[in-house]
């Protein structure tokens, strides 16, 4: 079942959808995909198309009878078509990114200020745009996670949850890695993932309504340490991120047979870096959980407001969470995958 | 970091209301702790000890007399000892902005003490802390707006390119 839609009503923000939709008409490279069970049309520019669509490729499904979100993604440079004009002052735009005024419960508008993008989601319509200027201004982060402010504003409304984290798995089984930045937790889902776990992506992935844990972007970062430890992962890099000083890899590339859509969610899990002779396990509490979910998701997506707390509050509290004293990076992956095995710490 | 204290609460009529500086803060009780993310300034912290009690108080709007007097109705300890850790601590919050007094007459004072709820699984009492986490100032701040321009926007400034 899709996305509950509310019903919209004559506002400027309505007039400046429906001349964002028209303009992005020349957006006519469609790809289907299933977004945690739900099936999303992206038409693509012919420029925006090879920069946004590797990290979804591996989501890719049949096109549907029922189309829960229709996306057009265009740029000015490859269409010739301009942007059109914007009916908010300038006054309008707060650092977090979603737009004062225009945006309504019904119509959601962000501008992320680098590289100069435009978002927006028409929630009646089940309808949403993103334009940049030109194909070439896609920097490396937004290749590895396309659509990261209208992808969380949809699933939002189908009462799942766009997470800060990443996801590996074993037998369909997984668990949700959490941390802010340096905890660890991309290298531990790329350490796993090269060692043959199942992997969902190692930067945002979802939570469902269905509280199973779901890809969302089928590409990874590492920095040159880590790239060291997986030099296999070279010959998949795709972009550089410079801001993060990481390289970005298609891990969905590398190993399509490892990337999945979905795994159960076992247990959330924060790693920490340390100088352990082994890697362990130990219990944490729900706070510990929510300190690592919440700030590091929220303060990154545009509109995460007090629901989104709450959902990742519910996740603290229902989901076990564990420690993980990060030990040698070689047996990083063989604790993993016997905390997955045995269901809890060894 | 220890609990400071910038003299606001002691100059401040203690049956003045606080109130949670919602929406700007926003905060989830979770078991025995608080976690209040500040959107304004990129911090978020953890409140401790008794703070996941007070905390849904301040939500609705109560003064420092009202919810001394609450703590102490329900631990049965000194209203004395109370004010002091709660003088402390509030101090904390309103240097932070996590908390603002509000006028008589506003939504907050309306929803004062008198209504102010609190979880009732309370356990025994101990003196609120506060926690402040700042490693995610710099992610909030990477997308500025400061230096937009009318010739710069939509489009990026070419300083930035």
């Amino acid at each position: 079942m899709g996305p509950e839609r509310p019903e919209r009503s004559a506002r400027p923000a309505d007039a400046f959808f429906e001349s964002m939709w028209e303009a992005a008409a020349p957006a006519t490279v469609v790809h289907t995909i299933r977004l945690a069970g739900h099936t999303v049309d992206l038409c693509f520019s012919s420029a925006l198309e090879p920069r946004l669509m590797p990290a979804l490729a591996h989501l890719t499904t049949e096109p549907g009878k029922r189309v829960d979100l229709q996306v057009r993604l265009w740029d000015s440079d490859s269409t010739g078509v301009p942007l059109p004009a914007t009916p908010w002052s300038f006054d309008d735009y707060p650092d977090g990114g979603e737009i004062r005024g225009p945006d309504t419960d019904i119509i959601s508008i962000a501008y992320r200020f680098d590289p100069g993008a435009l978002s927006l989601l028409d929630r009646a319509s089940g309808r949403a745009v993103f334009w940049i200027d030109a194909g070439s201004s896609v920097p490396g982060w937004m290749s590895a996670a396309p659509l990261r402010t209208i992808l969380p504003w949809f699933i939002a409304t189908t009462g799942g949850q766009f997470v800060h984290g990443a996801g590996v798995g074993l037998g369909g089984g997984g668990i949700l890695i959490a941390g802010a930045g340096g905890s660890g937790k991309s290298t531990t889902a790329l350490l796993c993932a090269t060692a043959g776990l199942e992997y969902l992506g190692d930067d945002y992935v979802i939570v469902g309504a269905d509280d199973a844990l779901h890809s969302a972007y089928g590409s990874g970062k590492l920095d040159d340490d880590s790239l060291r430890l997986m030099p296999q992962l070279e010959e998949w890099i795709v972009n550089d991120d410079p801001e993060l000083s990481k390289h970005v890899v298609m891990m969905s590339r590398a190993f399509p047979d490892r990337v999945v859509p979905q795994l159960t969610l076992h247990a959330v899990v924060l790693p920490h870096v340390t100088d352990s002779d082994r890697s362990r396990f130990r219990p944490a509490s729900a706070s510990d959980s929510l300190l690592a979910l919440a700030p590091t998701t929220m303060f990154q997506l545009p509109g995460a407001g007090r629901p989104a707390l709450r959902f990742m509050a519910d996740i603290a509290r229902g989901v076990p969470t564990f420690h993980l004293d990060l030990g040698p990076p070689e047996g990083v992956a063989e604790s993993v995958s016997e905390f997955l095995r045995s269901g809890g710490p060894a | 970091m220890p609990p400071r204290s910038n003299g606001w609460i002691e100059l401040m009529d203690q049956d003045q209301t606080l109130r949670a500086n919602t929406p700007t803060v926003i905060g989830e009780v979770i078991d025995d702790d608080v976690v209040l993310i500040n959107f304004e300034t990129g911090t978020y912290y953890l409140l401790g000890g008794a703070g996941a009690e007070i905390w849904p108080m301040l939500e609705r709007g109560a003064s420092l007399a009202a919810i001394a007097a609450r703590l102490g109705e329900r631990h049965q300890i000194d209203n004395g000892d109370l004010r002091t850790d709660l003088e402390t601590w509030l101090g904390e919050l309103l240097s932070e902005n996590l908390i603002a007094a509000v006028d008589a007459g506003s939504d907050g004072a309306r929803r004062d003490a008198k209504t102010a709820d609190s979880p009732d699984d309370v356990g025994g009492y101990a003196p609120p802390t506060v926690t402040r986490f700042d490693d995610m100032q710099e992610m909030l701040l990477l997308d500025p707006i400061h230096d937009v321009t009318e010739a710069g926007w939509p489009h990026r400034p070419t300083d930035r390119r």
